[in-house]
């Protein structure tokens, strides 16, 4: 079992978790421990868009 | 043996490797990372943790205090998605793995150049590719003489040393009597380059130097940040890694107030701002000067400073003021051209009148790379100068490249005792400007091959004094025939520079009798290729490297191989080495030295010699360069000028800020695209990319072209753990990943789009297909597309399927007599793509194989 502590406050959006997950688990096999992962399609990071007040906001001309 | 004994001896077997994985090419690496393998497999990709090896205290540990608050490094180094899944890259798909030759190209029958673009490759031996090309190089040679010899060898790639990944034939096309070169324009830096070192004189760039400490000026002196056309969460990462991301957290932290000034919510504002001012591409300009005209009109500037540091203001003031034009630069004048409200522009310049403001780069993007990029360059110096730059807390900032160019003044953090040069000597490459007899700017080669003679000002190296840009150059050059031949290595121009489309019909040009590319990767420019020869990638080298662009701790390591070459691949300075040996030139070529000597030249000469042994720093893998004990009396940026001008003079001939510049007027005094003071000009003789201009009737939309968010240009393509995320690409209902295509829901709506759909971006220069990605992250009226995708022709020149930009972007340099490129802010239509009927129209491009989840490969191309 593995876990990966993440600050949400200082997540700019790199993917870089996923990504070593992603790099130690394709193409790897830690049985018995760790089955190898798919290359793609495991997409575990649920980061979404929210469009913050400003864009909505008055700047905007339409 | 039980499975756990089993895993245990394996992992036993691990081996960790230091390597740079910065991807700027030129010389100096970056993003300094450990590589784990066994059993001659990459197994993963690590940060390294500077005190893998060594106890911090012998590295002297800085930190920042300020505010009451400190920021200090990490013990690791921080290294983007990209190095960080780059395992992909040395193991995709799309590897040249052994020579290949364009099947229908016959060099002692037809050459079906016109067929570059379209027709496959076959594998032939190296034996062959070999013989082939010599045998090419002497034809061309006897018929026209050497400088009918063309090399390009610039722009990104792996950054490498010994084994450079640009310019390791230079040597060779040297002894066989010369060669003519293709010089890089300053393509991230066009603005700067051919505008702002007219007004301020910086070398080499035209961006703020020095950078000293500017980085702890901010934390302790700034009141505001404007980002302008700046996304550091996404250009330093293949130079600088993320220590930008951290700094701007902790600005706002100290309560420092962050705009960002551009047409999309980047990837810094998207997490940073605390506004966002959307501003219409290639606009920035207009803004400048409403925000001149109110600090004018309103007394609101620094006129001690103008009076003592600047030279020329009264005609920048008559200027800004209507006196010359009758069009006062108001607010209200802007604001019709920005899409800024007047108040929004009013509000901003009190402002920045009010607090000691910086403004901060990352380079790149719509802000400085569009059409006449020459005049927000200047104006925002300008700017800067109404303000008493290099005051406490007002300068100029750059969030990227710290310590480029070799030079400790350009380091923002703290510096190091000796800032490290591995490449000066060593480099068996790409070398500091050497011009040959007859250069063409990489941006006027297609202009050079089909309508010579042609004509321009400036070698447009980065690196040239800013006379150079004064001095006329011609095409061809006195006593050398035209090009015939191109000898590339790791090319991508046409995914990077100004109208890819105009130069594939360069490339197919029957002037052009022999192309040959060496690449790692089948990709782009080798597309029109008549020999291509496969390329390590630098897992599979030795060599010696140093980063010093981190912001953090500066480190050199002399790099093991972490693998066997993939295939039959050679490092590009290996596979030079064959072609000498085959002329003969094997001794002179390699200088007597092997490669192994050549990286210990590395050591011996990168400053860090005498503060470790070479056994003890391959024993350890890498060494850290203390940071220098008083790195906190380093000048802050431009506190030397700001004090005392007379004492501490700029590279201008009046030694000031010029609003009016003397060289500009001396040499061009009859250029209206480029006046002695900074214009707006929205559209002129050399470009009508405005939505002033009628052109904009059939093209009403403004393209945003960003340096991309995930990859280095033209780089990274093919890493699938990438293109699964949303802003990387799109996949179409065909299954096919596209480069999203940014679009305000307002315009899809008016033109039927829905996100996700294909749709086709085009102007009177070609089209590409894209993913709409239907957001309010881009202002209405632009569209955003990333540039640097991976080339993938259904009509070659015409149409692309993989999303290029660059190869739509603008056939013209920067203005009449600054020879700078135009890849951003210019105008295109988009519509929803009938990828019905271009399937039945253009079946052999659409049935093209494909990686599901990695694009082009090698199959797409080759007959395996």
């Amino acid at each position: 079992m593995k876990a990966l502590v993440i600050d949400v406050s200082k997540c700019n959006g790199c993917y870089n978790c996923q990504i070593a997950c992603k790099d130690e688990h394709c193409g790897n096999d830690w049985m018995p421990y760790a089955k190898p992962q798919p290359d793609t399609g495991q997409f575990w990071l649920k980061m979404g868009e929210n469009v913050p007040p400003f864009v909505k906001g008055g700047t905007l001309i339409v | 043996m039980t499975e756990k004994e089993k895993f245990r001896n394996e992992a036993e077997e691990e081996k960790t490797i230091v390597l740079g994985q910065g991807f700027c090419a030129v010389g100096t690496d970056a993003n300094v990372s450990a590589i784990d393998v066994k059993n001659g497999r990459v197994l993963r990709v690590r940060p390294l943790h500077y005190d893998w090896k060594y106890d911090p205290k012998e590295f002297n540990p800085w930190k920042y205090e300020a505010r009451g608050q400190v920021f200090e490094p990490t013990m690791k180094s921080l290294i983007p998605p990209f190095s960080l899944g780059y395992k992909k890259r040395v193991y995709s798909p799309n590897r040249v793995k052994y020579p290949l030759k364009r099947v229908d190209w016959d060099p002692n029958g037809n050459r079906n150049v016109a067929n570059r673009g379209k027709s496959r490759y076959v594998r032939i031996s190296w034996d062959e590719a070999l013989d082939l090309i010599v045998s090419e190089i002497k034809r061309v040679h006897k018929e026209y003489g050497p400088y009918a010899v063309f090399s390009q060898s610039d722009g990104h790639a792996e950054t490498k040393v010994v084994h450079a990944a640009h310019g390791c034939h230079r040597k060779l096309l040297e002894l066989l009597g010369g060669y003519s070169l293709q010089t890089r324009n300053p393509d991230s830096w066009e603005g700067w380059y051919w505008g702002a070192k007219h007004v301020w004189g910086m070398q080499p760039v035209g961006q703020q130097m020095p950078q000293n400490n500017l980085l702890l000026d901010v934390a302790e002196n700034t009141e505001l940040l404007l980002y302008w056309g700046c996304d550091q969460e996404t250009t330093p990462w293949g130079w600088s890694g993320q220590q930008a991301s951290r700094l701007s957290y902790w600005y706002r932290e100290l309560g420092i107030k962050g705009i960002y000034i551009c047409p999309d919510v980047n990837y810094a504002a998207a997490i940073h701002a605390d506004k966002w001012i959307p501003i219409r591409p290639n606009t920035d300009a207009a803004m400048h000067l409403a925000i001149a005209y109110t600090w004018i009109t309103e007394g609101t500037y620094d006129k001690k400073y103008v009076a003592t540091h600047t030279f020329g203001f009264d005609k920048f003031e008559e200027y800004v003021l209507g006196k010359e034009d009758r069009i006062p630069k108001t607010p209200e004048w802007a604001a019709e051209i920005t899409g800024v409200p007047a108040r929004i522009i009013k509000a901003l310049a009190a402002e920045w009148a009010s607090k000691r403001t910086s403004t901060v780069h990352g380079n790149g993007g719509s802000y400085i790379r569009g059409p006449y990029a020459t005049e927000p360059g200047r104006l925002e110096v300008l700017l800067l100068a109404m303000q008493g730059v290099g005051k406490p807390g007002a300068n100029m900032v750059h969030m990227i490249e710290w310590g480029n160019f070799d030079d400790p003044d350009r380091e923002a953090a703290p510096i190091s005792v000796v800032h490290p040069n591995v490449h000066h000597i060593a480099n068996r490459g790409w070398r500091l400007p050497q011009k040959t007899k007859q250069v063409i700017p990489k941006d006027l080669v297609h202009e050079a091959i089909l309508n010579p003679p042609i004509t321009w000002y400036g070698s447009s190296l980065a690196f040239e004094k800013v006379e150079d840009q004064f001095v006329q150059y011609k095409y061809p050059a006195d006593g050398c025939s035209e090009i015939h031949m191109i000898w590339t290595d790791t090319p991508s121009w046409i995914t990077c520079w100004n109208n890819g489309n105009r130069m594939i019909e360069a490339f197919r040009s029957p002037k052009i009798e022999f192309i040959m590319a060496q690449h790692p990767w089948l990709e782009n420019d080798c597309l029109f290729a008549d020999i291509v020869l496969p390329v390590s990638t630098k897992y599979e080298q030795e060599d010696i490297q140093c980063d010093p662009f981190s912001g953090q701790y500066n480190t050199i390591w002399p790099q093991e191989k972490c693998i066997d070459p993939i295939g039959e691949s050679k490092s590009d300075y290996e596979i030079v080495c064959m072609i000498a040996e085959r002329f003969g030139l094997l001794e002179e070529y390699t200088e007597g030295k092997s490669v192994a000597e050549w990286i210990r030249v590395g050591f011996e000469t990168s400053g860090v010699q005498d503060l470790i042994s070479w056994e003890e720093i391959k024993e350890k893998g890498y060494y850290v360069i203390p940071t220098h004990p008083d790195w906190k009396e380093c000048h802050h940026g431009l506190i030397d000028f700001y004090e005392n001008p007379d004492n501490h003079p700029l590279l201008t001939p009046s030694g000031k800020i010029e609003f009016y510049s003397q060289n500009l007027a001396k040499y061009f005094p009859c250029d209206e695209e480029r006046p002695p003071v900074p214009h707006w000009i929205p559209y002129g003789e050399s470009h009508q990319e405005s939505l002033l201009h009628a052109k904009a009737k059939a093209y009403p939309l403004l393209m945003v072209s960003n340096h991309p968010r995930w990859g280095v240009h033209s780089q990274h393509e093919d890493i699938t753990w990438l293109r699964e995320i949303k802003t990387c690409k799109v996949r179409g209902p065909d299954g096919y990943q596209y480069q999203p295509a940014w679009i305000h829901p307002v315009d899809a709506a008016r033109r039927g789009i829905a996100d996700g759909d294909v749709v086709k971006i085009y102007n009177d220069r070609g089209a590409i297909l894209c993913g709409a990605y239907v957001t309010e992250r881009i202002m209405p009226g632009s569209v955003s597309v990333d540039h640097g995708s991976k080339y993938d022709p259904i009509v070659p020149g015409e149409l692309d399927r993989g999303s290029a930009t660059d190869t739509i972007a603008p056939h013209k340099i920067t203005s009449r007599n600054a020879t700078g490129m135009a890849t951003s802010g210019f105008l295109i239509e988009v519509e929803r793509a009938d990828l019905d009927e271009l399937m039945r129209k253009y079946p052999e491009a659409f049935h093209r194989k494909f990686h599901p989840d990695a694009g082009t490969c090698l199959e797409s191309f080759v007959d395996l």
